[in-house]
This record gives C-alpha cells, sequence and structure tokens, in this order.
C-alpha cells in the first residue's frame, strides 16, 4: 500500500465515559470509561483493524465515530472537516460518507420491510433515486453484494445469516459512503460464510475505494482484510502498527498474548502460548498505571504506579508498555 | 432468464391475512364481526315503524329516506351517522372499488381517501339531520285509521315494525316473548329485540371510538417516552402512574355523574381519557426493547428523521402487542359502557345492551337479561379471538 495515501478520518482524543447512576436520585457514582482517550487515523482506500478483548470498548468507538453514540470528549475529523458539532442537515449530509454493519444479522434488519425497503430507504430519504430507479439501483446493489435480485421482495426472516449479513452490506453501500465502520460484521456468521463475507468486502473496498474500521476480536479475521490494527484493551489504545508489522514483532505483552492464542495449522511448529489469567478488569475501577499490569505476565513494579509512556518501535508503529522494543 | 427478473411483489398485510386465514375459529370471528357490522349500518331495514312505501287511495309516500335523518325520530347522533353510512353504503362500496381497481393507489393512500370520504358522510348526515323540522309522526296510526276510514291503503315496512323508543301499551309489561316481540318488551313496553339491534350500534361505535381516541394518546406518549428516554421518560413515566393510581372504572363513574345531560359520545371520550395508560406502559416497553436494536441504529446512521424511525420503522414492529390490547381493549369499552348503563350512569336515551340489562335486574325477568348478557359476552368473545390471531399472523416467526 503506498504510503501518501490522502487522510480521510482522524480521531483526536476520544472518549466516552457512561455515567453509572444509583440510588432513589439517579446520583452518578462513576463512569464506565468505555472508550479512554484514543488518536488515529484513516487513509483512503485503508482498513484499520481494531482488536481487543469482549468489552474492551471497540464497538462503542466504532459506534461514536459516526455518531450513533454522542462521545463525552474528543474531536472527529472527516475529510478535514470537523464532524462533532454538525446538527440538521449537515449531519445528515456527513451520514452519506459513513456507514455501518453490524455484528447481528438478525437485529440489524426491520423484519417488517422487504429488502428493496430496507436497502432503498437510504436512497429516497437523500433524493437519490425513487420508485422504479430506486428498484434497478437496489438490484443492482443485491447482484454486486452477491444476492439474486429477484428475491428484492423478500423478508429478512426468508435468508440465511450469511444473506442477511449482505443484505447489511448492501444497505451500507447504498449511499456509496466513503467509510464503513464494521462492526464485527463476521463474528455471528460460520467459518465457511466469514470467508466469503470477508473477500466481498475486499472486493467491493478495492471496486468502490473504500475506507473500513474493521472491529473484531478475532485476529486472524482481521490479519486477511486490514492494512494496519489498532489494539485495544480497556478503552485505551496499548498498540498500533501495519499490519505484516505487528505480526511479525508485537511489542506490547497484551498483543503478543492475543497474538500467540491464534492456533497454528503446523503440527509440528509448537508455539509458545501466553495465557492470560482472571477477567478483564472493571472499567469503572480500572487498575492504577498501566490497565493491563494485573494480568501482564512481563510486569515490574513500575506498572502499577505510572501510567507507561508511548514508544516508538518504527515511524508507525506504536505501544504503550514500560518494556523497551525488541528491534 | 427472464423469469428471474420479475419482482414477485408481497405487501406486508397480504402476508398477514394469509396468515391469518389459516386460523379457521379466527375467521370466523371476523366474519361475525363483519355481520354485526352490516347488522349494525343496516338496523333501520330490520326494525323501524317507518314503512319503506305505502299508498293511500293511489297517492305513494317514501318517509323512510327522510326520516332518517330525523332528529325526532333518531335522538341518538351514533344512529344518525350510522343511517349517513346505510345510505352512502353503495357509494362507499363503488369508492372501495374504484380506489382499489381504477386508480391503484398505494393502499395507505386508498385508506386516507376513504376514511375521508366516511367523515364526509357523517358530517353531511349531521347537517341533514340538524336542518329537518320534522315531527315524530306515527304512521302506523296514520295506516291503521286510514284503513279503519274504508280507503284503499297499502304499506311495505321494515321486517319489524318497532322503533326502539316506541312503546307498547296493549299488554302488562314488561311482556314475555312473543310473536309480536320476538325477545318481549321491558318495563315501558319498548320492543327488546329492536333495542338490541339499535344496541349494536352503540357498542360497536363505543368499542372503535373509546379505544382509538385511547390509543392515539398512549401510542404518542408511549412512544416519545420509549424512544427519547432521559428526562422525557421520566415526566411521561410519572404521569402514567398518576393516572393509573386512579381506578379507571371508579374514575369514569364520577367524571359521569358530574356531567349533566350524558350522550354516548361523553361515554367514549371518558374511556378514551382515562383508559390509555396500559397502553402507553405497553408502546413504551417495546419501543425501549426496539430502540437499541441494530436496525434503529441503521436507520439512524442512514439519516433517516426521527419521526420516519418512530411510526414507520419501530411503531410497525411494536403493533403487534399494540393490536391485541386494541381488540381487547374493544372489548372492555364495550363492557365498561354496559356496566355504566348498568348502573344508570350511561346515555338514558341511547338503546344499550347494558341498559337493557339493567331493567332485566330490576324487573327479574329472565329475557331482559339473557339477551343483551349474551350479546355482550359473544361481542367480547369475538374480539378477542381475533385479536389473538392477529398477534400470531402478524408473528414472522410463527409463519411457516
Amino acid at each position: 500500500m503506498s504510503q501518501e495515501k490522502k487522510e480521510l478520518l482522524k480521531v483526536e482524543g476520544l472518549k466516552k465515559y457512561f455515567p453509572v447512576v444509583s440510588g432513589f436520585f439517579s446520583k452518578v457514582t462513576g463512569y464506565v470509561k468505555a472508550v479512554d482517550n484514543i488518536s488515529f487515523t484513516v487513509n483512503e482506500g485503508e482498513t484499520v483493524g481494531m482488536v481487543g478483548e469482549s468489552g474492551c470498548g471497540k464497538t462503542t468507538a466504532g459506534r461514536t465515530i459516526i455518531r450513533l453514540i454522542e462521545p463525552t470528549a474528543g474531536n472527529i475529523y472527516f475529510k478535514n472537516k470537523d464532524i462533532m458539532q454538525l446538527k440538521g442537515q449537515e449531519l445528515k449530509d456527513m451520514r452519506r460518507n459513513m456507514q455501518i454493519i453490524f455484528q447481528d444479522p438478525y437485529s440489524s434488519l426491520n423484519p417488517r420491510k422487504t429488502i428493496l425497503e430496507i436497502v432503498g430507504e437510504a436512497l429516497e430519504v437523500h433524493n437519490i433515486a425513487k420508485g422504479k430507479e430506486k428498484e434497478d439501483i437496489v438490484a443492482n446493489l443485491m447482484e454486486k453484494v452477491g444476492l439474486s435480485p429477484k428475491y428484492i421482495n423478500r423478508y429478512p426472516h426468508e435468508f440465511s445469516g450469511g444473506q442477511r449479513q449482505r443484505v447489511g452490506i448492501a444497505r451500507a453501500i447504498a449511499l456509496k459512503p466513503s467509510l464503513i465502520i464494521c462492526d464485527e460484521p463476521v463474528s455471528a456468521l460460520d467459518v465457511s460464510i466469514q470467508a466469503q463475507v470477508i473477500n466481498l468486502l475486499i472486493d467491493l473496498r478495492e471496486e468502490m475505494n473504500l475506507s473500513y474500521i474493521f472491529v473484531a476480536h478475532d485476529l486472524s479475521v482481521v490479519k486477511h482484510i486490514s492494512h494496519r490494527i489498532i489494539v485495544m484493551y480497556l478503552g485505551k489504545l496499548v498498540e498500533m502498527a501495519e499490519t505484516e508489522e505487528l505480526f511479525a514483532h508485537p511489542c506490547h505483552p497484551y498483543t503478543q498474548a492475543l497474538l500467540s492464542a491464534i492456533p497454528n495449522p503446523d503440527p509440528t511448529n509448537k508455539s509458545h502460548r501466553i495465557v492470560l489469567t482472571g477477567d478483564v478488569p472493571s472499567p469503572i475501577n480500572p487498575p492504577s498505571g498501566c490497565p493491563f499490569h494485573p494480568r501482564c505476565v512481563r510486569r515490574k513494579p513500575i506498572c502499577s504506579k505510572e501510567e507507561p509512556p508511548i514508544q516508538h518501535r518504527t515511524d508507525t508503529h506504536f505501544y504503550k508498555c514500560f518494556l523497551e522494543p525488541d528491534k | 432468464m427472464e423469469e428471474e427478473k420479475k419482482y414477485k411483489k408481497v405487501s406486508y398485510w397480504s402476508v398477514v391475512w394469509s396468515q391469518f386465514k389459516k386460523n379457521k375459529v379466527a375467521l370466523w370471528g371476523l366474519g361475525a364481526i363483519i355481520l354485526l357490522l352490516l347488522q349494525a349500518i343496516y338496523s333501520p331495514f330490520l326494525s323501524l315503524d317507518v314503512p319503506l312505501v305505502y299508498s293511500v287511495e293511489g297517492t305513494t309516500h317514501f318517509p323512510f329516506l327522510v326520516e332518517l335523518f330525523n332528529k325526532n325520530r333518531f335522538e341518538n347522533t351514533v344512529d344518525i351517522l350510522f343511517n349517513g353510512i346505510m345510505v352512502a353504503s353503495p357509494f362507499i362500496v363503488a369508492l372501495w372499488f374504484v380506489l382499489k381497481k381504477v386508480l391503484s393507489f398505494s393502499t395507505s393512500k386508498n385508506l386516507v381517501i376513504f376514511i375521508g370520504f366516511l367523515i364526509l358522510v357523517c358530517i353531511l348526515s349531521s347537517v341533514a339531520s340538524e336542518n329537518t323540522k320534522m315531527g315524530n309522526k306515527k304512521y302506523k296510526d296514520e295506516i291503521a285509521a286510514a284503513k279503519a276510514d274504508g280507503k284503499k291503503v297499502s304499506a311495505i315496512f321494515p321486517l319489524m315494525k318497532w322503533s326502539y323508543k316506541e312503546t307498547d301499551l296493549e299488554g302488562r309489561n314488561p311482556q314475555a316473548p312473543s310473536a309480536k316481540h320476538l325477545l318481549g318488551t321491558d318495563a315501558t313496553g319498548r320492543d327488546v329485540l329492536t333495542r338490541m339491534l339499535y344496541g349494536t350500534r352503540i357498542s360497536m361505535t363505543i368499542g372503535v371510538v373509546a379505544v382509538s381516541i385511547y390509543m392515539l394518546i398512549g401510542i404518542v406518549l408511549g412512544a416519545l417516552a420509549g424512544y427519547f428516554g432521559g428526562a422525557i421518560d421520566l415526566w411521561i413515566s410519572r404521569l402514567i402512574e398518576v393516572v393509573i393510581c386512579f381506578p379507571t372504572f371508579f374514575l369514569i363513574l364520577t367524571l359521569a355523574a358530574f356531567i349533566e345531560k350524558r350522550t354516548v359520545f361523553h361515554v367514549m371520550i371518558l374511556i378514551g381519557v382515562v383508559s390509555w395508560t396500559g397502553v402507553a406502559r405497553l408502546v413504551r416497553g417495546e419501543f425501549l426493547r426496539q430502540r437499541g436494536m441494530d436496525y434503529v441504529q441503521a436507520a439512524i446512521a442512514l439519516g433517516i428523521s426521527r419521526a420516519k424511525i418512530i411510526f414507520t420503522h419501530i411503531l410497525p414492529n411494536a403493533m403487534g402487542p399494540i393490536l391485541v390490547s386494541a381488540t381487547f381493549g374493544i372489548a372492555s369499552a364495550i363492557l365498561t359502557e354496559s356496566s355504566l348503563s348498568f348502573l344508570g350512569l350511561g346515555d338514558t336515551t341511547a338503546p344499550s345492551w347494558g341498559g337493557i340489562l339493567n331493567v332485566g335486574r330490576q324487573q327479574g325477568k329472565l329475557w331482559l337479561i339473557l339477551a343483551p348478557g349474551f350479546a355482550i359476552f359473544f361481542v367480547v368473545s369475538v374480539f378477542n379471538l381475533v385479536g389473538e390471531a392477529i398477534r400470531d399472523a402478524m408473528d414472522p416467526r410463527l409463519r411457516q
């Protein structure tokens, strides 16, 4: 991938704290720091993978970026335009450029609407096409995602999970966006279908010059599609690097543990598996210092006291840890 | 290959209907509701003391049509409206045909035009009734008198020659069922069967109008609370809790006692205004559940407006339980009205089933209790049956 690509999305210091309320008067007793101060960029045509355990804030981060959830703080620039302040018509116009694909293909399609209505409604709302024209566009989109257009008037419940996910993809690309947030789009599908959907996403990326933020908890899936990978832990960004770089030289102990968990098909190559003990700590009371230190196999006394610094291994590979990069 | 390109168009409601048809019991129930509705509309043909046609010494009179809009004969506005619908019914059927087959608009557009036409008919008939200066002419006496004078008289009456307020004083009232009065008469000598027939009109209107009123209030408040949450939800929920604290029936009783000249419309509004809490809670719950679903998030991400999301995305999904509760609501509104009339707090001039039942209780006569009692039971169970069937038919997961 060429390095001199235009910057599409820039996220700066994004935070999302959910208040924890208790008692009769709904007093705020604390915050769940679902997304805590993350910054990154996405270039045109680039796919950024976002990985981490369940509950680490990947989904919240994705949804905050397209403003399905209002962030607590931070700036998001899309094509150098601050989208945090947008309202009304401007916000509606912005939505044309950013779309989302959901994890659960069952709840993400309105069971009361046909495929034509589900995929075509956005076209009508944005005054792109109506009536027969809309029908033709939808039929085209269906072909593009590998569905037969003769199913255009069927309801979602008449489809399988993989087909539904294709409908979800058709809906997301209907407005010809430049960025799509893929919120674990293949986690709910079985393995053979996963590969098909991933390949479809790659084909669409090449064809429509799309950028993806690909949220997943499965590193092997992310490896296949992403150019760059962000590793998140407890709402914080812990490591970011190009895909090859990250897989070759994982620096953060958490990333190393994640990578060691990928099954190795070669029986002679017995890799050393780092097994993390304990659960993800509560994001209401995150551990002091480095949030990963209670589970870290290489922790030092300083880890629980101070926040780790950002260290660079290469220009584009950085991570948050006290450990020196192994060059 | 060309055939593959042909799109099969199936509307959502046609799917629901094909599903509904599979439930035979509910189909009979729906048939019964339609029959009841037809009976309500065409009651004047079944029983009225006005002849369709009569001629005295060669002069023919057609008093029927005009008398339908005579306020002195039909004191109740409900009856005037139903008479208007009866007169307009051939046109209504024609309109439906034109809309459906000739113009082939979308179903929602059809429905709007159709309801507009119905409202027009209602307004016209009430205006017509306002302007009549006819007295309460006794055609039967006139014809009998003419016959006694030896004039040549012929007349065609509806099936029964009674009006619901005409008193028959030729026997000791209440009279037991006989050939003259198939279900007997009440304490003042009014024909019970005729009152039952016109009572269908009252019950149907009460059910539909009262439920429409409280559905409207309940859906709007519940949807706002469930969709927006936060402070709006807090205030609406507190309002619901305040209203729900009052026992509905006693609240209606108390309010009804304050109205001096009660009509059935007062009763409808009373039922509508105090019974919306259940629907509001139901809708709120459904909206809370649907709000978090990904398809709503997708709709927001696509830039679809809030109103559109609330009314065209979430509401249809929440409609199943609402519709079921509406049909149950019709049944319970009919019961409430009957109870009010039974306690003498309904519209005293209207021929209501509950009112007949009340007279039966006072007189201790079986025919005065069984007939309206059975009618109430029948209507309530039929609406419940249909409601359940609609719920099953609307659930896409239950479809085969």
